[in-house]
């Protein structure tokens, strides 16, 4: 009975060739998982290196042309059609015969006041211009 | 307990990885974003173009049809003209 005691079940020794044969397992258990890990992790990053290259190569391409487009658009071209959309707008509400072609491209929402008028059917078309 | 050299390499090589991923992918969300909000824009601008163009057209061709000076006025404001060139 106090062998028993004194020498628990749970607590093997640590010298027993079994649990080196065990620590010796695992350890190649976690060397194999290690360098699965590595090969995994290192094809990983070289995707998302080709993928960072590709994506600045089309971005190194792409951004002198898109910087001038928009420049020239806000300093230029958006100023000239606002100007335009406006002037269209204006001459629409002394000629009411004009409200076809504001009804179509959005510029108007109200009902037409001429009974009659055929373009209150028509709808703005989905590409109508943006309002700002 | 003693750490085998392999175990130690293995564990620094899969750090060294694992930082490189979050670098090249933080970078490419960075430049794909600035790519796409670029193209963005580009589509705007051009989408809306287009739409001015037709609207241009669409008020020539009313011009046409209904004569008047004002909007032969505004269309040549705009250096638009449904005049035929002068021979």
């Amino acid at each position: 009975m106090d062998e028993i005691e004194n020498k628990p079940f749970s607590t093997p020794a640590l010298d027993s060739p079994d649990l080196r044969e065990e620590i010796e397992s695992l350890r190649h258990l976690l060397g194999s998982i290690l360098i699965l890990l590595v090969v995994v992790s290192g094809t990983l990053t070289i995707f998302l290196l080709r993928e960072m290259k590709n994506t600045s190569a089309q971005l190194e391409a792409f951004r002198p042309g898109a910087t001038n487009m928009i420049a020239v658009y806000q300093k230029q071209q958006a100023p000239a059609m606002d100007d335009f959309i406006n002037k269209m707008k204006q001459y629409g509400q002394t000629h009411k015969d004009f409200d076809p072609i504001l009804f179509k491209w959005g510029l108007k929402t109200t009902s037409p006041t001429l009974p009659g008028a055929p373009a209150a059917s028509v709808p703005p078309p989905s590409n109508a211009v943006p309002k700002k | 307990m003693k750490n085998s050299p392999l175990t130690t390499i293995l564990l620094v090589l899969l750090a060294i990885s694992a930082v490189l991923s979050l670098v090249f992918c933080w970078n490419y969300i960075r430049k794909s974003r600035e790519l796409r909000g670029l193209q963005f824009q580009v589509t705007q601008i051009n989408q809306r173009s287009a739409a001015i163009n037709s609207l241009m057209n669409d008020v020539v061709e009313y011009s046409k049809k209904s004569p008047n000076r004002d909007i032969d006025h505004l269309l040549e404001s705009f250096g638009l003209t449904n005049r035929p060139p002068a021979k």
